[in-house]
């Protein structure tokens, strides 16, 4: 059995000032594989998913990125993830377009990949308003709209269906099968039933 | 590298949208200065000798003022976190923001105090080392206070207590910065003082990226 894992995590721990929140989790993530991981408020979803990205480090097992012992958040040469939290990393000030023009440049992004997008999520007539006129599932759409052109292989998503409405929470399901059909993966928090199919499920 | 500019560019642009407190800061700059006379008294010998340390205090005032946010707002709506993700060292995150901030509050304080230096009854022909003393020390100033204002955000408290913390870090640059005012002044040269100010400045550099950086990840922990 040799696959190429994107993510291995074995035997996973977190504690956080002696209160256990997870302990001996095992995920393993493949190209065009889509895991949700499910459980209760507080049973340490969004911990997980930081300890996977690197921002919180664990206190027992291994995490191997792409077979090495490298976290996202110290690797410093091409994005590994892409991130999707409940900080949206939006600057009110600048205009929708210079947000999404900043991370386009840094992630190398063409600007044709990014106006198809812009298209896509219907998001032209928004580009030159302040980002803070947006509403707050509004500037869902425009992580969304974000995410979707991320180089990154790995997608790592933190409830994304808060604040979209039905017709949007469809956007954001076919945002991430064309993801997972271009062979890239995703590891997924919700409490939402997204109807993917294939989908794994973690419980913790 | 690229990223880094991106960055240093995108800060500039935030600081003209009006999102950051350094124009408010240049300002206060401009009026702590004014202050002095008004609470010292006119005559020209006492101002004369005041008057470098007067600007060095103002302009440290003024970039304690600022630097309590310098990653918080970063911090706080998650663009850090994305940028760490972007394939960008948070070392390299750190050097540009204080690079920014310098640009957006040093470098405007090094450019207007030749001229508050005359309003103030500073001798024109000392330009040149309230400058060149600023010039050193501004960039210190700013770097001593990031690793503060990182830690700031990891308790996520800031303002007061950031400047508690930082105000005793600076003392240094400040005592140099001044010092070597007055001794120009008084005829022994100042070349001493600017010297060791210089070398504050590579110091910082080097220490302070890794510092910083290791309280800002203190913060997502």
């Amino acid at each position: 059995m040799d696959k190429n894992f994107l993510i291995q995590a074995q035997g996973l721990s977190f504690e956080r000032s002696g209160r256990i929140i997870f302990s001996s989790v095992n995920l393993y993530l493949e190209e065009g594989q889509i895991i949700f991981i499910k459980g209760k408020n507080g049973s340490g979803k969004t911990s997980l998913l930081r300890c996977l990205a690197g921002f919180s480090p664990i206190t027992g097992g291994k995490i191997l990125w792409y077979d090495n012992e490298i976290l996202p958040a110290f690797y410093s040469e091409e994005p590994l993830v892409a991130w999707l939290g409940h900080l949206d990393a939006i600057k009110g000030s600048l205009t929708v377009k210079d947000n999404l023009l900043f991370f386009a440049k840094i992630w190398s992004v063409k600007l044709n990949t990014l106006n198809k997008y812009i298209k896509k999520l219907s998001f032209e007539k928004f580009m030159n308003f302040p980002a803070s006129w947006l509403s707050a599932g509004e500037k869902r759409r425009l992580s969304l709209l974000r995410l979707s052109f991320c180089p990154a292989k790995v997608w790592i998503l933190d409830e994304p269906s808060t604040f979209l409405d039905s017709d949007n929470r469809e956007i954001l399901i076919d945002i991430m099968n064309t993801h997972l059909k271009n062979k890239g993966a995703i590891v997924c928090a919700t409490h939402d039933n997204l109807k993917i199919s294939n989908s794994l499920e973690l419980t913790l | 590298m690229k990223k880094f500019y991106r960055l240093i560019l995108r800060d500039i642009h935030l600081v003209i949208k009006g999102s950051s407190d350094a124009g408010a800061a240049l300002l206060f700059y401009l009026l702590a200065i004014i202050m002095f006379p008004l609470s010292s008294g006119t005559e020209a010998t006492l101002l004369t000798s005041i008057a470098g340390g007067s600007i060095w205090v103002a302009a440290l005032f003024s970039s304690l003022l600022s630097l309590d946010r310098l990653f918080r707002s970063d911090f706080e709506d998650g663009s850090l976190e994305q940028l760490v993700l972007s394939g960008m060292s948070l070392e390299t995150i750190v050097i540009s923001k204080c690079f920014a901030h310098w640009l957006t509050t040093g470098l405007p304080i090094v450019i207007l105090s030749p001229v508050l230096a005359l309003i103030i009854g500073l001798d024109f022909s000392y330009w040149w080392i309230l400058c060149l003393t600023l010039l050193l020390g501004t960039p210190s100033l700013t770097l001593i206070g990031a690793t503060p204002a990182a830690l700031s955000c990891a308790i996520g408290k800031g303002g007061v207590l950031t400047a508690l913390i930082i105000l005793p870090l600076m003392l240094p640059v400040l005592i140099l910065g001044s010092g070597a005012i007055s001794a120009e002044i008084s005829g022994l040269g100042g070349f001493g003082h600017i010297y060791a100010l210089a070398a504050i400045l590579p110091i910082s550099l080097v220490a302070v990226p890794f510092l910083a950086s290791k309280a800002l990840r203190l913060g997502w922990e």
